[in-house]
């Protein structure tokens, strides 16, 4: 919802100058569209503004109930100064909608209330919206007393997407069935037990997105993270234990369908990933509990690396490939599938870490970097280590075609990446280099003489490289 | 799978045997004008471009496409969207659909009664006294309205 609204946006500025010639306008040139279309537009509207307009003409109406969709966000819709509540316009939208003739089914239902909420509405609302067919449910609501999914949820048989955040006690029948569901997303504090997920992904035979953030409580005890789902193509997991000396967790995936793996999380003894040898895209951010990572820890991380090094993209956080750093010793696996590597988080630069990995992906062909704007973390590099190694990693001068350097601040660091990267790939046909859009012009200054540098004065060993930047940006 | 009406055409041809080359097939369009067939046709091609620079990055392919779709917009009239809208639906041209579409309500986000019914081509064709008791029973949605 959130990106579409920044979609809608962004056209906004660009009709400005077309608006002028909105009065000059065939007059009935949108009467001509059929309800269908008109309420495809207002779709795209927030429902505040749809409801608005009701009062254009006598056409208009109730033209807004018939967008299948309800976006209620609870910022939006409250007018302390007219004395109403969130819960008052919901229900006066929600009577207005079934006080039609043939009242339109709700295909999506989305549901943001952060402060105050009465989880007694929410589960209202989700009941009158579950029996008519609802295919899209996302509540993301805060509250405090404990809210019980109401049960006929779990026997929908058109729900599509399920995405939960918030306090809610999950407990799945044992019959529970959603034949048609495809995305789960579930950051819930709450399992009744430890079965409760399990159960759940059990009852869903056609799973194909599942998203999942844990949250351990402080008395937790153990809590097992099972997928065993034999449709899943995208998983994106989070659990980091902040509540380690009271609760732990285990990790266990068996999903040899999956194709893309997000794993952001604490390392734990107990993180087993099997079966996954159709998996295309890794993406890991792995941190050690107590901070400072030992060898056995780096060991651990390869082998749950080890059996993955056929993908054909991989991406680290820079404190995973710090802990990988302990360990770099000839049981590194090669990756000959690699297509794309990129490296995130907190770019302090350990160059022989990525040359490390660059020499184990002999068909790199993209080189990324994304960095984050507490941008100056760490030691910086001692210029030794950048100095020219006898070995380039092959795959810098045979296969690198494209670099991307997200987050530049034209750091020294950054430029002696830089480079080197230019001085080595032979092949290079784009370098992009990407600004944040919110720098002091101090900063910004450094940046445009930078990127005259790294233009004009750095040698290039490829006749086709392009370098990219938005200059836009930098003025 | 854009121009999915443009699709089926094909599908129907090949169960009826039809064996001309497909770049001597002529496909009847009756409801779609030259001018925004045109426009729809550089538009996917443009996706398609994007989406293939692009590989698996969904993140970058959509800023892309914003920006593509920012420049576009700059060059349409409010009037070509409704053509284009009609068009776009005909082809079964779902992206573009939902772009036209976004298009539109961007155009009226924020803006006052007025302005739309202008936007729109509408005369208000309440009695007297309805449109008072309308603007009194959702007065909570009409705030947050810019100046025209």
């Amino acid at each position: 919802m959130s990106q579409r609204n920044a979609r809608t946006k962004s056209c906004k500025s660009c009709l400005s100058s077309a608006r002028q010639n909105a009065s000059t306008a065939d007059p009935d040139i949108f009467s001509t569209l059929p309800d269908s279309l008109l309420t495809h537009i207002l779709s795209h509207l927030s429902i505040r503004e749809s409801v608005a307009t009701s009062i254009l003409s006598s056409r208009w109406r109730t033209l807004w109930t018939l967008v299948p969709q309800l976006h209620l966000i609870e910022t939006d819709l409250n007018r302390p100064n007219l004395n109403l509540s969130f819960v008052d316009i919901v229900s006066r939208i929600w009577t207005l909608r079934n006080a039609i003739t043939n009242p339109m089914p709700l295909h999506t239902l989305s549901i943001v209330w952060l402060t105050h909420c009465h989880p007694f509405y929410v589960d209202t609302w989700v009941r009158a919206a579950i029996p008519h067919g609802l295919k899209e449910l996302c509540l993301n609501i805060c509250n405090d007393t404990l809210l019980e999914f109401p049960r006929s949820v779990f026997f929908s048989t058109t729900l599509v997407a399920l995405k939960l955040a918030g306090n809610f006690s999950l407990n799945p029948p044992s019959d529970a069935r959603f034949p048609s569901l495809r995305i789960l997303h579930l950051a819930l504090l709450n399992y009744a037990n430890s079965e409760s997920l399990s159960a759940i992904l059990t009852a869903c035979p056609v799973l194909q997105d599942l998203c999942l953030y844990v949250f351990l409580r402080k008395d937790q005890g153990n809590f097992n993270i099972v997928v065993q789902v034999p449709t899943l193509k995208r998983m994106y997991l989070c659990c980091f234990n902040y509540n380690f000396q009271s609760s732990s967790f285990k990790v266990h995936i068996n999903t040899p369908a999956l194709e893309y793996l997000i794993f952001k999380g604490h390392l734990v003894e107990d993180v087993v990933f099997e079966n996954l040898s159709h998996l295309v895209a890794l993406v890991l951010q792995v941190e050690i509990v107590n901070g400072v990572s030992t060898e056995d820890d780096a060991k651990r991380v390869w082998d749950l690396i080890r059996p993955l090094a056929h993908v054909k993209s991989l991406s680290l956080s820079t404190k995973t490939t710090e802990i990988l750093c302990h360990a770099f010793g000839d049981n590194v696996p090669m990756f000959h599938n690699l297509f794309s590597l990129k490296f995130n988080g907190c770019l302090y630069f350990e160059w022989h870490a990525i040359r490390f990995l660059l020499g184990r992906a002999p068909k790199l062909q993209i080189l990324a970097f994304e960095s984050c704007p507490e941008h100056s973390y760490g030691q910086p590099t001692p210029d030794s280590s950048w100095e020219e190694p006898l070995d380039v990693p092959e795959c810098l001068s045979s296969h690198l075609t494209t670099c991307h350097y997200k987050g530049f601040l034209g750091d020294k660091d950054e430029m002696q990446l830089v480079r080197q990267i230019l001085k080595v790939a032979r092949v290079l046909k784009t370098l992009k280099i990407t600004v944040d859009g919110h720098l002091e012009s101090e900063e910004k200054l450094r940046v445009r003489e930078a990127l005259s540098t790294i233009v004009q004065k750095f040698p290039k060993s490829s006749q086709t490289c392009e370098i990219a930047f938005d200059e836009r940006a930098v003025l | 799978m854009k121009f999915c009406a443009v699709k089926q055409y094909f599908d129907d041809e090949n169960n009826n045997n039809i064996t001309s080359g497909a770049s001597t097939t002529m496909i009847p369009l009756p409801n779609v004008e030259s001018h925004p067939l045109a426009i729809l046709i550089t538009y996917c091609k443009k996706h398609l471009k994007i989406k293939a620079n692009n590989a698996d990055n969904k993140k970058e392919t959509e800023k892309e496409m914003e920006q593509y779709e920012q420049e576009l917009l700059k060059k349409v009239m409010p009037q070509e969207l409704t053509e284009l809208i009609l068009a776009a639906n005909y082809l079964n041209f779902k992206e573009a659909l939902d772009f036209f579409c976004r298009a539109v309500a961007s155009a009226i986000q924020n803006k006052s009664i007025e302005f739309v019914r202008k936007f729109f081509g509408l005369e208000s064709d309440f009695e007297l006294g309805e449109e008072e008791k309308l603007r009194e029973e959702f007065a909570w949605s009409f705030e947050g309205v810019d100046e025209d």
